[in-house]
């Protein structure tokens, strides 16, 4: 479990990687999601090769439907759960699809 | 009593919107309670913005405030103020504006607060912005107004209630001007049209008290204060932008001030996104600068419950052809509708 | 110094409702020393790998629990190293027997995991992974599935040949009194069975088990005592996304190629396989990294039947993890456990004639860690 520190050192590092590109080389939907507490129950996770830099892993934006090995993506910040009443909210990379 | 300034030193610089690609039409939620579609047909809004289950106030803000930098061969180190307005600020204490700072790579030394006035807390943030950079406290500055916008299911306000974001960034050097801002004005009042208690998940509000003695009597006081302390008249503009919380009120209230319908081009956005609080009349100001041209006199009045209005004189300048629009209506295309439920599940109420 | 295995026992895997982790620890100590003729008085030192009990349970400090569990005073040391705990322990075992500093040595790997809902498993068993992958919100399977999504575009297979893993390794367990799932299943059962992370559905992933399997290990042969005659470990990243490949695990290279040198055998030498089938994406490419099977050949073990325990290069006989069972840190214990067996004749229905050399291949998290042991007659 996350505690807010933790949290707060990540998160200071957040404005390094956001709109950067990059593709897909793999790809998985997780549909049976018995771990994931965090959010939907169903959604795609991509690894990605980002300019300049080595690869990713990160979850896929609901709204990049279809995904596909070689699609283009970029780094933008959204919530990574759901959180409760008091915790702080905490933020992280996924990938949308580009054109 | 406001003292007509004159500004000299100030005009947006760049701009950036956000809207999500989710929507929800409104037949869908009307058929979803059984109610009548000439409801939200009545109120001109066919369909309206879904922020995803993942997205929020600040998130939105950022992929706006991303846009406006982009275009802008600015160091984020520079801009020396960050004012956030938004109904759905999701800490009541803990400033989400300085979580936005931080996200663009602004040093510490920076003015900022999150703001709160209903729909006219983004045009709050201009202002201040705007008083910061005339008296010479900062260089640039960054406004953004940004919700995903909260109503309670079943109740009129569903229909309406979008999710978007606009950023605006303004500066003093003349030479990056797109638009130079002449003029403000407010004119406010304590008046409990629309509220959100402490602890509440929805808002509440007082029906068609929203009309008159609210949203008419703020938005037509505070513009006509605008052009007495400007000495124009409403037909000397090109555009003017109203606060869109229905197409039926901006529509109503330009009439009731002299404007013509066509002076209203390009700031009916409400129809396709829905009122995006503290986000609307900002994107709907950021739609009209995609269309003018230089020397252009655009005149914006927002609307906040509770109540008040912001009024502002801008004039386009030369720079405005050659700045690289912000893709607005490219968001509208390829949206994805929704289901009832599955609105619900995005909104965070499931 | 020669390391043997002397003895060893493995407990029924499955959801073993009336055995808590002591019972287990308790249960499979008793009958390998029992296997081995050995009393515990004489034990000189143990090695207990174990992954999860202290987030289930809370309990830490294993070593004190065994201490009480037989009221003993030796020196008892807890190894965690994921899904490899338990052959990493073994290989702490080999070491210092190795170094001649005990006579012998104890290896328990043991996991108790079905008394918690599968939701919060899942969870826990992320702890072998990173935290940006934690963030990402993808799950075991998922990661083992954006392997098996690459392998299938650079290789061109499909879930026919993971298939042919999966029922092969039913096969074996059906054979097996020990195993989770001792039944076979057929290719339409494969087939229609629910995705859980594209393109793995579930008889592509080894399931959460509870169990424990104990061996002892000692520098003095007896009859039916079988060498150690490697045991490597090797790692990598905890990431996937740092790797150059992710379809093919560096530290099983490194670890075979190693173990293969300390041995001082060839790969043909080798009888009988037990790899690391967490899920079936996982068993192809263990046996390219081991090296019997070209890169992007690895599915021919099971589709031409060489797996089978009458096949040309028996792999997992014990069913493997898939249909055995996954009790964490047991199995890596119990890889083992099965050579011993396969080499001394015990293994029944399921012999390989003529088992000599077994090799056994572990691995922790996406292969973060990965344990060749190689056992000889």
């Amino acid at each position: 479990m996350n505690n807010t520190i933790e949290k707060w050192r990540k998160s200071n590092k957040l404005n390094k990687l956001l709109n950067f590109k990059g593709f897909i080389i793999s790809l998985t939907k997780i549909e049976n999601t018995d771990a994931n507490s965090q959010g939907p129950t169903h959604f795609w996770i991509a690894l990605a090769k980002i300019e300049n830099k080595s690869n990713l892993l990160l979850q896929l934006v609901n709204e990049s439907q279809n995904p596909k090995i070689g699609d283009k993506v970029k780094i933008v910040l959204r919530r990574v759960k759901n959180p409760n009443k008091t915790e702080i909210i905490e933020y992280g990379y996924k990938f949308k699809k580009i054109n | 009593m406001i003292n007509p300034l004159k500004f000299s030193n100030v005009g947006i610089v760049s701009y950036g919107v956000y809207i999500p690609k989710f929507r929800i039409k409104t037949n869908i939620i009307a058929e979803h309670w059984k109610k009548d579609p000439l409801t939200p047909a009545s109120l001109g809004v066919k369909e309206k913005s879904v922020a995803d289950w993942d997205e929020d106030c600040l998130t939105m803000a950022l992929e706006a405030s991303k846009v406006a930098l982009s275009k802008l061969k600015l160091d984020p180190k520079k801009i020396g103020a960050c004012f956030m307005g938004s109904e759905s600020f999701p800490y009541a204490v803990k400033p989400v504006s300085t979580t936005l700072a931080s996200m663009l790579g602004m040093k510490n030394e920076y003015f900022s607060s999150d703001l709160q006035f209903a729909c006219k807390a983004g045009t709050s943030a201009i202002q201040i912005i705007a008083s910061m950079i005339e008296s010479g406290m900062i260089d640039y500055g960054l406004a953004v107004g940004s919700d995903k916008s909260q109503s309670k299911p079943n109740d009129v306000l569903e229909f309406t209630a979008g999710s978007g974001a606009a950023a605006y960034i303004l500066g003093n050097k003349k030479s990056k001007w797109i638009a130079s801002l002449k003029q403000t004005v407010s004119y406010s009042s304590d008046t409990p049209d629309f509220w959100r208690r402490e602890k509440c998940s929805f808002p509440s509000h007082a029906g068609r008290f929203t009309g008159v003695p609210s949203y008419f009597k703020h938005v037509k006081n505070c513009t006509n204060a605008l052009l007495n302390h400007i000495n124009l008249k409403s037909k000397d503009f090109d555009y003017v932008v109203f606060h869109s919380p229905n197409k039926k009120f901006p529509i109503k209230v330009s009439k009731q001030l002299g404007f013509e319908k066509r002076q209203l081009r390009h700031s009916l956005l409400v129809e396709n996104i829905g009122n995006i609080y503290s986000g609307s009349s900002l994107i709907s100001l950021a739609n009209v600068l995609n269309h003018a041209k230089e020397n252009e006199k655009i005149l914006i009045t927002s609307y906040g419950s509770g109540a008040g209005s912001d009024s502002f004189y801008f004039l386009t300048n030369k720079f405005i052809s050659s700045y690289k629009k912000t893709q607005i209506k490219s968001q509208f295309k390829n949206s994805i509708y929704l289901n009832y439920s599955d609105y619900l599940k995005k909104m965070n109420i499931l | 110094m020669k390391v043997y295995i002397k003895g060893g026992y493995q407990t029924k895997f499955g959801e073993l409702w009336d055995k808590s982790l002591e019972d287990l620890i308790f249960e499979s100590v008793k009958f390998a020393l029992k296997d081995a003729n050995f009393d515990i008085k004489n034990v000189e030192v143990i090695y207990i790998g174990n992954m999860l009990a202290s987030q289930i349970y809370n309990q830490n400090h294993l070593n004190s629990l065994v201490s009480e569990i037989f009221n003993i005073n030796i020196p008892i040391i807890r190894v965690e190293s994921a899904c490899a705990s338990g052959s990493v322990a073994v290989n702490q075992a080999y070491t210092v027997l190795k170094s001649n500093l005990y006579k012998n040595a104890l290896v328990i790997g043991v996991e108790k995991m079905t008394d918690i809902p599968s939701k919060k498993i899942s969870k826990f068993l992320m702890s072998a992974a990173s935290s940006s992958e934690r963030l990402s919100g993808i799950t075991f399977a998922g990661l083992y599935a954006l392997i098996a999504s690459k392998y299938f575009s650079d290789y061109k297979i499909t879930s026919r040949q993971l298939a042919d893993v999966s029922i092969k390794n039913h096969f074996h367990a059906s054979l097996n009194e020990k195993s989770q799932f001792p039944f076979k299943i057929t290719l339409d059962k494969y087939n229609n069975s629910p995705i859980i992370a594209s393109p793995l559905n579930l008889f592509d992933c080894s399931p959460i088990s509870d169990g424990a399997c104990t061996i002892l290990l000692s520098s003095e042969k007896q009859k039916n005592s079988v060498e150690i005659v490697a045991s490597k470990v090797a790692t990598d990243s905890i990431s996937l996304d740092k790797r150059e490949n992710i379809c093919e695990f560096k530290s099983t290279k490194i670890a075979a190629l190693n173990s293969f040198k300390e041995a001082g055998i060839e790969r043909k030498d080798v009888d009988l396989l037990e790899v690391h089938d967490c899920f079936t994406i996982a068993e192809i490419i263990a046996l390219e990294d081991l090296g019997f099977y070209k890169k992007g050949e690895g599915y021919r073990s099971s589709k031409e039947k060489d797996s089978y325990y009458y096949g040309k290069l028996p792999v997992n006989t014990s069913g493997g993890l898939k249909a055995c069972g996954h009790p964490i840190a047991a199995t890596g214990v119990k890889q083992v456990l099965e050579l011993f067996n396969q080499i001394n004749g015990r293994s029944g229905k399921r012999q390989v004639k003529n088992a000599k050399v077994g090799l056994a291949q572990n691995i922790g998290g996406t292969g973060g860690t990965a344990v060749v042991n190689i056992l000889k007659k």
